[in-house]
Parts: C-alpha cells; structure tokens; sequence
C-alpha cells in the first residue's frame, strides 16, 4: 500500500460526505434524531446488515451473488432459537449460528461452483427451497419469547461495550487481511474480472469461490445469532427483504456488481447510509412506505452516475494516478 | 425434489382421509373442514374445537389440507371430499375466484359447501361462519388500549404489507372507532413493516424516538408483534409505551409476560371450529340459522345475517398475561 | 540427438463435431525455438493449450522425459515446467503487474496456517524482471488495464520467465506490437532457447519465424503436414505447405 489513503477512495468519499449530509439534514428536520439514543438504536439495526453486507461484498467481487442469503440467515436463526429453547448454554447457542450459516454457506457454494449453475439462477432456486425448509422446520408456528440469555450476553459484550461492535470490527479486519495481505485477495479479484482467464492463470477458481461463500455463509449464521439476540424471535417471514437490501448496500458501496472490484469500507458506509435514510426520513415524518423509494432512486442515481462515468472516461479511471483506480481493492 | 416430496405428502394426506372414511362408513353423519394448511397451531385449534363440537353433537369430523398453503392442492383436496359424498364439507377458502365450480358440483352430488375462517363472498356456498368483523376487531383493540392509557394519549401504528387488505380494514375501523367514540386520542399515520421482526423493530423504535409522547403501540400484522415486543423492551420503555396487537397467544405469551405486551386481540380459534362442525350439522339436518342464537355447547350467543349468509362468532377474544396460558395457538 | 524434453504422440482434439486436431506426432526439444504455422482456424493453438492443460486431448499422450503425462489443469502444466502465454493473454486488468505475474503462485509465507503475501519480495522480482525484459515500466504496482498491448506482453512474458520453466510456449506474442517491441521480444525468444529452454512460437509471420526459429511445423485442418528444420526450407515453401498448394500436401490430401 503506498498511499494510506488508498484504501479510502472517491465512492468512499462520496459516502462519508453523503452520511454527514443526512445526518446534518435530519438533525435540522427533526429534534429527535441527533441523540445518542436515536443514533445507537440506528446502528443496532445495522448489525445484521453489516455483516450479511461484507459477506456479499466477497460474493459480489467474485462475480457470484446470493440472493438466498436472507431466507438462509432464517435457517440459522432456526437453529440458534431452537437451542435456545432447549435451554443450551448461550455462548454455545450465539455460536451455533456461524456454525451453522458456514454448513448452509457451504451447501450454496457447492449448487453454484460444481452445479456449474450461474449463481443467480442457483440462489434464486434456493431461495425457495430453504424458505420451505424454514417453514418445514417451524411448521407454521413462530419461534417467539426466546429466552434473554443470549440478548444478555450480547447486550453485556465486552467491557461494557455490546458485541456488535468488536464482532463487525473484527470481521471487517479478517477481510481486509484476507483481501490485501494472503492470495485469496488477488484470486477473487482475477476471478470477478475473468474467471475463464483466471483459469488460465492457475488459480483455483472452484476453491476461491467456495471459500467465498463459506465465509459470506459464516457471516450471515453471524447475523442469525444477533437478529435471535435482538428480537428473540424467528418468523416465518424472516430475512425475506435483506438479501436485496445487502446487494444494494454493497453495490452503493462500490463493489462491482459484475465482479472484480470490491470495497469494504464502502459496504460499512452504504449499510450506514442506507440505515440513516430510513431512521431520518420517518423521524422527519415521510411515511415509511417512501424508504424504499428512496434508496431504490439513490441506487440508480449512483448506478447510473457509475455507467455514465465509465463510458465517458473509462481510461482516466484506469490511468494509474488519475484518482481511483478501477481495479484496486479498496478496503 | 420439492414437488416431488410435496406430491407424496399431499397423496398420504389424502389416503389418510379415504381410508378413514372407508372405514367410519356407518350412520353418521359426516362434516368435514379443509384448513389452509395443515400442521399449523391456528388450524391444530380449529381441528380441536371442531373435534368437541363432533363428539358431542354425534357426527363424524373429517379434517385434512394442503401441507403448504398451495390453493390448487386444496380445491383438489375439496373435490375429492364432496366425490366421496362426505354431507357437508367446509373451506378456509385459499382462492375465492376458483372454488365456485366445486361448490356447482357438491350441489349436484347434494352436498353442503360452506366456507369458515376465510370467504368466497360470490361463490353460492351454504354459509359462512366467520370469526369476527373487521369492526370488531377494529373497535376492540382500540376500546382496550383506552382503558389503558386513557382517551387523551397517542399511539402508534405498525403495520405489514401495505397492500394486504384485511390489515388496512382493520386499520380504517380503529380511525373510525377513534373519530366516532374517542376525538382526543391521536392515532399517528400507519408504518408498514412487510413481514419481517427485524423491519416491525426499527420502525417501532423509529416512532417511539419520533414520537418522545407516545404512550401505546399497535401491531397490526402479526408478524409485527415480536418485532414491536422487543423494540418496547429494548428501549426500556416497558410499562411508559403499551404494547398490543393481533397475534395469537404462542406469539405474544413472552411479551405479555414481560409486560412490553398489556393485551392482544385475536379470536379463539377453537371456538371458531366448534361453530364450523355445529353450523355443518345444522345445514345437514336442514335446521335453519336464527338471527341469534347460543349453539348447544357454546357459552354465548352467535348471529347470523341473513342477507350475507355470515355466521359470526361475535366478540373477539382479548388475551392478557392472566389467560394467555389457557390457550395453545 | 538427444532425447526430446516432450513428446506429443498421435494428439487429436474433438470440439463436439468439430475435429480441431488429429494425429499429431511433435517432438519438443530443450534449447531449440519450434515454430508453428499455419491458417487461422489450423489448430495450432488448440495444441498448444493441450500442451499447457487447458484442454484434454481426446486421444493420444503427452510423454515427458521419457514418462507419459497428463495435465488436468493449467497447473498440472506449470507445475511440469510448461509456461504458456496465451493469444487472448489471459492477463487481469484489475490487477497489478506483481499481482498478474504471481497470479495462482504467489510467494507466501505461513503463519499459523495462514498464507500471507510477500509483497516486497514479489515486487522486487517483478522489478528484475520487467529491467531485464527492457519493459519499460517502472511501477510494478500499475493495474494491467493501463498498459499499452506491448507492455501487456511484456507482463505474460514476465509472469513465463517467472516460472522458470523448462517449455515457454508463445501464442502469437508479437501480433499486437509495433517494430521495436517485435525486436525485443524475438531477442528474448533466442535468449531463452540459448538459456538451454524449449521455445515454442506460434505466428503468421513468415520473418520472425524465420529470423528465430530452429525447426518449423505447419498445421493444416488439425494434421501436422510438415516438419522441416529452418536450414533445409524457405519462406515460400513454408507458404505453400500453409496454403495446400505444395505438391506433398495435395498428395496427402487426394488420399484422405
Ligand atoms: N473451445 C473451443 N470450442 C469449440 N471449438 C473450438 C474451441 N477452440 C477452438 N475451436 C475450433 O478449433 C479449430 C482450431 O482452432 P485453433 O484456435 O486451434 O486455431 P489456430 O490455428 O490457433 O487459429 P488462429 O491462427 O486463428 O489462432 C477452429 O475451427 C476453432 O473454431
Ligand atoms: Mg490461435
């Protein structure tokens, strides 16, 4: 990394200002946002956004995507509620959910790399066949009133300070490592741009993209683990809307939709940004049922700002020192 | 593979079925109820209740349905009841457009259609026995929310699916309650939430920080109970925010205990099938609906309106941390 | 004469019903530059991606120092010593010059099981590289997608070099470049045969065959029609054998 910087480019920028721009906003709109109650319960509802987020962000930048993520995260959710039930010691509860998001992760990964099924049309499929599996295994009954043991825990954490914070931090650290310091940073990229090329080149592509979505499987058990915590609850309905609301947050972000660039920071500041509209809007009185009218023209804006730009001057993009490269990993 | 398996559920189901009726081939007679699906604690209810009203009014009761909610299963699963000459079979109708011809045919077989649970308005079935009206259930959560927090207060409103009709009916008549009986109570805009706890959580906390005066919440869609439940909870708000909404006991037990819920309404589901198997042994005997009337075995009185040919259960049911363990739904 | 490094034995390749090769017999020997030639569509390189294990020849073998051999993956291949560069280059755009010629062999160092990049190490070799490649670029940090198609080869041929492999098989490498970077390249092909490695060159260039080539093949409709050596052939007999119109290859052609 020469410049330290490097990792922090224009799209992320463009964010960070974004955010203060609503925040500012709001905070004039509406006396009830800028408060530490308010912003804290904002990032609490960002927790499972996050880290669904950053897993789709490997999923995206490998040229794959999983719009399954949201109805898996209910299989998880499943299973963390059921041990809970059975009165299961909480820490081993809260684990089981990345156990069991890396086994349901990797069940994904398997249909879409040795099925040689293009991974939207592979997880669309499963979209359906894990929500029958959440309704198989809930039997159209709810699990609702989940004991606190695990809410306490998490709401404990650490020193005062609630889980959510070192389990995101520590997760957006292990990526960055994994990106920029180990080859799995390079293969996934190669294989985003060209998979055939990255073939050629002799990286193992069926290998990479496994571990992509075992890890973005692993972080969505994550999310199981804390939306049982938080809610104590798992509808049948569950995780129905977070998978598109992932894929929007990272692509806001600037991951390449198409695979072959990625950015995490971008995912935490497209999360945040995404969370703040919707707190700020209904706090300033716009009818929720605007939210997602908002960001959905907020996605298109950056999209189609995004096309524009790449037509017009895809080699100033690409010139080494003209401001962001296209391709670099920006962390 | 899902098809598949789903096939084979839905064959055994059926074979189930036939066979149980093989082998009750005797005088009796026979009313039977087609939930929406089966394996679910509200339909379990029904089934119960429906049950009891059997044994003891002295028919059989036949009770199957799709395992999925699939409304070409259950016109399927219908069908083959009123082919074996059951006497009166009953629907918790999936698709009111579809199920018009079978009830054409269970005429010609002289068999009684009706519906339960969920209508076809237009479909020439026998009867409908209903659960509660919109109104009803629109004037009862907002009656008990008053006695609570008393009729100069504000409340907030989250709802599911925008588009979900029932849900928005139920709305029109908690603004209508509040305009005709209570002018002082503020009934802020409804949220919509869609299905998810996690949604029905943000918006919830997103009023409560909105509104620092709010003094009730009402979930509309039951998927948004647990959701407003744990909002209340978390921002510490348990006693100074009243929380309610129409879910089902197993649903709201744990909010009601922890006080984020004071009540919920709903209907007893139990209930609701022991007047199913009552109003199908009515129609077989050809004994006619009276405006009001106490079905032998029920505790209070039903009515029955002519013109829509709707039997209603009456009153919803109002569940509170006292009773909420007498029912399983 | 010594034994071949490789030896292809009645090679054929099937595409569906398309027969890209049959019946390929072709002896590769270390520190000597082959040259195939022949028509687009000739199947020149389809043998040399059964030779780099991006195809699987549907019949014949691979023999390697006297052992037969077969490569399931490109890096079955490189791992034999076989470094190939692609016509299509099959480089990363998105990436680095390092990143692109450590692609799928970076140099890594473990810690608790965890492979971490040697940047400096990596950056340092690609910078030896590219100096004596005379590549002209100074940052090995540059993403691929900003160089110019002489540069671009000057990457494939580094990310080759690196592999210090003992066959360096070159598909069509000076298509793309000016007069001056042609030169660089054909210089380099002689160093690396004279270095005691086997070449193998694909071109349609009948003067840069002929300025570095040892031996010739020509490839017509998926058959090898021709092997001579550079000193007993010239340009226009080569020609006639690419075009069918030497008397040999209508011959052989009446026949089948
Ligand atoms: N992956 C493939 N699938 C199907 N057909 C192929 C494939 N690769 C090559 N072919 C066909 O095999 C034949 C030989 O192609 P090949 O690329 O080996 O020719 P070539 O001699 O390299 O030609 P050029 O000089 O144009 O590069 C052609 O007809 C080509 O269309
Ligand atoms: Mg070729």
């Amino acid at each position: 990394m020469r410049n330290p910087l490097d990792w922090f480019g224009r799209r992320e920028a463009l964010l960070a200002v974004a955010c203060m721009a609503a925040v500012l906003l709001f905070s004039i709109l509406s006396p009830y946002f800028f408060n530490a109650d308010n912003l804290s319960a904002v990032l609490n509802n960002s927790v499972e956004l996050l880290l669904v987020g950053l897993g789709m962000t490997l999923l995206l930048g490998v040229g794959g995507i999983d719009v399954s993520v949201g109805v898996a995260m209910g299989l998880a959710a499943i299973a963390v509620g059921r041990l809970l039930q059975a009165g299961v010691n909480p820490v081993v509860a809260g684990l089981a959910g990345p156990a069991a998001g890396l086994v349901i992760g990797a069940a994904t990964g398997s249909v879409v790399v040795f099925g040689r099924i293009p991974a939207i049309v592979a997880t669309l499929g499963l979209y359906g066949v894990y929500r029958a599996g959440i309704y198989l295994c809930l039997g159209g009954d709810w699990l609702s009133g989940l004991p606190v043991g695990l809410t306490d825990l998490v709401g404990t954490g650490i020193a005062g300070v609630p889980l959510a914070f070192p389990c995101v931090a520590i997760t957006y650290l292990a990526l960055y490592v994994a990106l920029r310091r180990t080859p799995f940073g390079p293969h996934l990229l190669a294989i985003g741009h060209s998979e055939a090329k990255a073939r050629l080149s002799g990286v193992s592509v069926n290998r990479t993209q496994m571990l992509a979505f075992i890890v973005s499987g692993a972080l969505m058990g994550l999310a199981a683990s804390f939306y049982v915590a938080t809610y104590r609850n798992v509808e049948m309905t569950i995780g129905g809307t977070l998978a598109l609301e992932a894929i929007a947050a990272v692509v806001l972000g600037g991951t390449s939709v198409t695979g072959g660039r990625v950015s995490l920071v971008g995912t935490i500041l497209g999360v945040l940004l995404l969370r703040l509209l919707q707190n700020g809007l209904l706090l300033s009185g716009v009818p929720s049922l605007w939210q997602p009218v908002v960001t959905g023209l907020l996605l298109l804006t950056v999209l189609g700002i995004e096309a524009a730009q790449g037509r017009l001057s895809l080699a100033t993009l690409l010139r080494p020192k003209g401001g962001r490269l296209a391709s670099r990993v920006a962390q | 593979m899902l098809k598949t398996s789903k096939l084979l559920l839905l064959s055994v189901a059926l074979l189930a079925a036939t066979s149980g009726l093989a082998t009750a081939a005797d005088a009796k007679k026979k009313v039977a109820f087609v939930p929406q699906l089966i394996g679910i604690p509200y339909f379990d209810a029904m089934k119960a209740g429906g049950t009891a009203a059997a044994n003891k009014l002295g028919v059989d009761f036949i009770y199957t349905g799709p395992v999925d909610a699939n409304p070409v299963d259950q016109l399927q699963i219908v069908q083959n009841l009123v082919n074996q000459g059951v006497d009166a079979v009953s629907v918790s109708v999936l698709d009111a457009s579809s199920i018009a011809p079978v009830v054409e045919a269970a005429k010609a077989k002289h068999v009684i259609l009706f519906t339960s649970d969920s209508d076809a308005p237009n479909s020439g079935r026998a009867v409908y026995v209903a659960q509660a009206t919109d109104e009803g259930l629109g004037d009862m959560i907002i009656d008990e929310m008053v006695k609570r927090v008393g009729p100069d207060a504000k409340i907030g409103i989250v709802s599911g699916e925008a588009t979900a009709s029932n849900l928005n009916a139920w709305i029109g008549y908690m603004q209508a309650r509040v305009k005709d009986k209570y002018p002082k109570l503020k009934l802020l805009a409804p949220q919509f939430a869609g299905g998810t706890a996690q949604r029905a959580a943000q918006l919830a906390t997103d009023i409560m920080a909105a509104n620092p005066d709010l003094k009730g919440i009402i979930g509309v869609a039951s998927s948004t109970c647990p959701g407003v439940a744990q909002a209340i909870e978390t921002a510490g708000k348990v006693g100074k925010v009243i929380g309610t909404g129409y879910c089902s006991p197993n649903t709201a037990r744990a909010y009601l205990k922890s006080g984020a819920f004071a009540y919920t309404v709903l209907w007893d589901p139990a209930e609701l099938g022991y007047l199913t198997v009552w109003a199908g042994k009515q129609l077989i005997d050809g004994k006619p609906f009276e405006a009001t009337m106490t079905p032998e075995g029920m505790s209070h009185p039903v009515t029955y309106d002519a013109k829509t040919g709707i039997l209603l259960l009456g009153e919803p049911a109002v569940f509170t941390a006292q009773n909420v363990d007498n029912y399983h739904f | 004469m010594t034994r071949p490094f490789i030896e292809a034995r009645d090679i054929s390749k099937r595409f569906g019903a398309l027969q890209a090769l049959s019946g390929v017999d072709l002896d590769i020997f270390e520190g000597e530059v082959l040259a195939l030639l022949g028509d687009n569509g000739a199947g020149k390189s389809t043998f040399v991606k059964i030779l780099s294990g991006a195809h699987a020849p549907t019949g014949g073998d691979l023999v390697m120092d006297g052992r037969p051999v077969e490569f399931a993956s490109p890096q079955d291949s490189a791992a034999a010593g076989i470094a190939t560069i692609f016509q299509e280059l099959a480089l990363s755009e998105n990436l680095s010059i390092a990143e692109n010629v450590f692609l799928g062999r970076e140099l890594t160092h473990r810690v608790l099981g965890v492979p971490f990049l040697r940047h400096t190490a990596m950056k340092r070799r690609v910078g030896e590289l590219l100096r004596e490649l005379d590549a002209h670029i100074s940052d090995p940090e540059v993403p691929v997608g900003s160089l110019s198609g002489g540069q671009r080869q000057a990457v494939a041929i580094s990310r080759a070099l690196n592999l210090n492999a003992r066959l360096v098989i070159m598909d069509e490498p000076t298509a793309a470049l000016a007069v001056a970077e042609t030169r660089k390249v054909l210089q380099l092909i002689r160093k690396l045969a004279d270095s005691g490695r086997a070449v193998i060159l694909v071109s349609h260039n009948m003067h840069d065959v002929f300025e570095v080539a040892d031996r010739i093949a020509v490839f017509r409709r998926g058959r090898k029609i021709a092997e001579k050596m550079r000193a007993e052939t010239n340009p226009e007999e080569v020609v006639s054998f690419i075009t069918g119109a030497h008397p040999d290859v209508r011959a052989l052609e009446m026949q089948s």
